[in-house]
């Protein structure tokens, strides 16, 4: 198990201003802080809905206080292989909706794209503004080692968490200013205006000559659970925050209904899925979406970020692919390693992965949120003998991946300061060039020996720092 | 500003304000049923009268014409199934504020949201303990206030707060006017009784209701008759709950939007022309008419304006939670395990 700021005993050197801090501060002081985090993210309403567990609706993340530190030169490593990714599945998108050549060079299996409910027929020899399809690329990274980092997953869709990068810091910044004062922490902030310009720059052709690029925020409503960051975005950039109702299509322009009549909007980031984005396109009893958006999309009237159909990229099956495809469209070397996967799909590989359940994760391929999983190590004979059975039975549907044991980082728990596990997700933005702000979402698991850093499992975040050289 | 935007804004001072009248209409009825009846006949149900003039009447469940105060009190204030309940009022508001979270300041969001905090407790004091009414209804009023304030004193001067002042003044005229009509719906024991000590104290009950009975005396100098109160209430403009101040508050509101958005708007029409009938309005002929036909016209031409600014400004039928919990938003193939 990698520390990532004690090994053998000592302190790693980006971790010595923390270590210092530490040692200076008592628990009851970072308890003391803690709970104070607790009263300001509260007040500021930073909450996420989970509905149908009773109770209050709006929950808190957690806010550790201790932060997650990253060295320049770790930095320079990660942020090549991530911005290297969001380029390689980028290029991957634009080829399976248009010449297929990685399909056809025998890459990668045809059914596995062309079959995936999440591939769009609609996006087919289309070709979007700058050729960009996923503009927010939210890469999930973990740590085994000093230089063990793996991509996890790839979330092409539209990946959350950016708000809590951005406030975290707030939060730190403001109970602990002395940590800041000698500017060796990357600031994150100026990541909505990266996002602005990343949505400008690919703002259809001529939305110029309408006096102004008009980009907004397009979110389901305040009920969904990520309503608050759809609007400290919207708010951060200073655009409008867009519901399906507020939008309309004339010809193949899109408009906002103001109090001062129509006015024409050239770039849409939506945080709705594909399926509920055009109720004439896709699910027809949408009433979350834009009639006719689609069709003013393909008509070039609007930009559309992440554009649809960008989830055949990131899927599970997929995943397995992602380094060939560095190689096949980037001629390069992937900076960073997939986790070993089996795709059961493979009877070679099925029976392995039947012969090492024990020893594996096996994870449905179109599973989220961490249900319809098999924790191999924490699992009953019983429970892998009927987990066999589904394997068996629909053996494409899953993939398996050794368990890895991710790096902990010193944590603020009831007794004190304890290693608990991180995960680590940046955030890549695409438009004219590809950029990532120095720093991302730290998720930490506050159970004891626990992998799982989900929020609604007990997950907590941390604010991330990429130090200066 | 987007028009949904507006359009919230427009129902968070709609639905405040409606709280407020919901309270004083109760009010009117607690003092009404003090009232000493020397008529020696049975009166009409108060507590129906105030039913029926809150729009209620078909949303109550229970027996209308025999409705208690308990059934009425607790319809008109904690019942979800009433659109125009307290509860449905505070809440409405809160999730209209809520929707539009940054455009707000957080003084104003404070009072929403603590007003909607509190009314669970509030709710349970007046279930169990009846002389509780009289100081839930100040709670409200306070509550109400404390909005108010907050709107005035901290929001910036621009469209939206005149999205706020049209909600709020084009609920009060409503409101005012289903007041004065609880004196229609509140029959007399016999045509004999009207101009006698009971029509007498329910006429002042009405002025209590809306806060202005000093108010009268102050500005009219006379005594309280049945013309003097309508007239108050329907035409006198130094009265801020009368149905005329109220309307003219809108046209002032509408105009100041037309000036910002440098066009003609056909809802600053149709309020203006309401206005100028309210003002050359012969009071005595109204009573002579109909007072009761006078407001249901009135209370349906708010109706009418009502929709004809959210067709101006290009209002739409809000979405309901079904609609967009927990829908709508991936970010990827899963969420990370992390195993």
């Amino acid at each position: 198990m990698f520390s990532e700021m004690t090994q053998s005993g000592l302190v790693r050197p980006e971790y010595q201003q923390i270590d210092t801090w530490l040692k200076s501060q008592s628990i009851d002081d970072l308890k003391q802080a803690s709970s104070e985090a607790e009263t300001l993210f509260r007040k500021i309403g930073i909450t996420f809905a989970v509905y149908g567990e009773g109770g209050d609706p709006e929950r808190l993340i957690p806010f550790d206080v201790i932060p997650r530190v990253f060295s320049a030169s770790e930095w320079n490593v990660l942020q090549r292989g991530v911005i290297q990714r969001a380029q390689a599945l980028n290029a991957f998108i634009a080829d399976v909706y248009g010449a297929a050549r990685i399909v056809k060079e025998g890459i990668v299996p045809a059914e596995i794209i062309f079959n995936n409910e999440a591939y769009e027929p609609v996006m087919r020899d289309f070709m979007p503004p700058k050729n960009v399809y996923s503009h927010i690329s939210g890469i999930d990274v973990i740590r085994t080692g000093e230089d063990g980092f793996y991509v996890l997953e790839d979330n092409c869709r539209t990946p959350s968490g950016v708000s809590y990068v951005l406030e975290n810091r707030r939060m730190m910044s403001r109970l602990f200013p002395e940590l800041f004062m000698n500017g060796d922490v990357a600031p994150v902030e100026y990541y909505p205006d990266i996002l602005r310009q990343t949505m400008e720059s690919v703002a259809p052709m001529n939305a110029a000559d309408d006096g102004g690029i008009v980009s907004v925020i397009l979110t389901p409503g305040h009920f969904n659970s990520a309503y608050y960051e759809h609007s400290f975005l919207a708010d951060e950039m200073g655009i409008p925050l867009v519901e399906g109702s507020d939008l309309f299509v004339d010809g193949d322009k899109v408009y906002m209904r103001t109090t001062r009549g129509p006015q024409r909007v050239h770039v849409i980031y939506r945080r709705i899925d594909d399926a509920f984005l055009d109720p004439e396109q896709f699910n027809p009893s949408s009433m979350l979406g834009v009639p006719g958006l689609i069709r003013a999309y393909k008509a070039g009237g609007v930009t559309i970020i992440n554009a649809p159909g960008t989830g055949v990229a990131d899927d599970k099956a997929i995943y397995c692919f992602v380094e060939d495809m560095i190689r096949f469209y980037l001629s390069e070397e992937p900076v960073l390693k997939n986790v070993e996967t089996f795709r059961c799909s493979e009877p070679s590989q099925l029976s392995h992965v039947l012969e090492n359940l024990e020893h594996l994760v096996v994870k449905e391929v179109h599973g989220s949120g961490g249900y319809g999983m098999l924790i191999g190590p924490k699992s009953t004979a019983d429970e892998r003998e009927q987990y066999a059975q589904r394997l068996k039975a629909k053996p494409s549907a899953f993939i398996a991946q050794p368990t890895l044991s991710l790096s902990t980082c010193p944590t603020l728990v009831e007794e004190g300061v304890a290693e608990r596990h991180v995960d680590f997700r940046p955030f890549v933005l695409t438009g004219d060039i590809s950029q990532v702000t120095p720093g991302g979402l730290t998720r930490v698991a506050l159970r004891e020996g626990s992998l799982v850093v989900n929020s609604s499992q007990g997950g907590g975040v941390k604010d991330t720092w990429v130090l200066t050289e | 500003m987007l028009s949904r935007v507006a359009e919230n804004l427009f129902w968070i001072a709609r639905s405040m304000e409606r709280a407020d009248n919901v309270a004083r209409l109760i009010d009117t009825a607690r003092r009404m049923v003090t009232l000493p009846n020397e008529s020696g006949r049975p009166l009409a149900n108060e507590w129906s009268s105030i039913l029926i003039a809150a729009g209620a009447g078909s949303t109550f469940k229970g027996d209308l014409e025999h409705a208690t105060r308990e059934e009425a009190v607790e319809h008109l204030v904690a019942d979800p199934d009433n659109p125009s309940s307290i509860y449905n009022c505070f809440r409405n508001a809160r999730e209209n504020a809520r929707a539009i979270r940054f455009g707000l300041t957080s003084e104003v969001w404070n009072s929403l949201n603590s007003g909607w905090n509190e009314l669970p407790g509030q709710i349970g004091m007046l279930r169990t303990r009846k002389a509780y009414l009289a100081e839930f209804v100040d709670w409200v009023k306070v509550c109400q206030a404390q909005y108010r304030g907050s709107v005035e004193g901290t929001l910036v001067r621009d469209d939206g707060l005149e999205f706020l002042r049209i909600g709020s003044h084009l609920e009060r005229a409503d409101a005012t006017a289903r007041i004065l009509d609880v004196k229609y719906h509140v029959l007399l024991p016999s045509l004999g009784a009207i101009g006698g000590t009971l029509d007498h104290y329910q006429w002042i009950s009405l002025l209590q209701a809306v806060g202005v009975q000093r108010a009268y005396h102050f500005v009219t100098k006379s005594d309280v008759t049945r013309d003097g109160v309508a007239a108050f209430l329907i035409q006198n403009e130094v009265n801020p709950r009368s149905l005329s101040y109220s309307l003219y508050r809108v046209v002032q509101s509408l105009t100041q939007l037309e000036e910002y958005y440098d066009r003609q708007t056909s809802c600053r029409i149709r309020a203006e022309v309401m206005l100028s009938g309210l003002r050359t309005a012969d009071i005595e002929q109204i009573l002579t008419d109909g007072l009761h036909e006078y407001l249901t016209w009135f209370i349906e031409s708010v109706g009418n304006l009502s929709h004809e600014i959210g067709l101006s400004f290009a209002f739409a039928p809000p979405l309901t939670v079904e609609d967009t919990e927990e829908k709508g938003e991936t970010e990827g193939q899963t969420q990370s395990q992390g195993t």
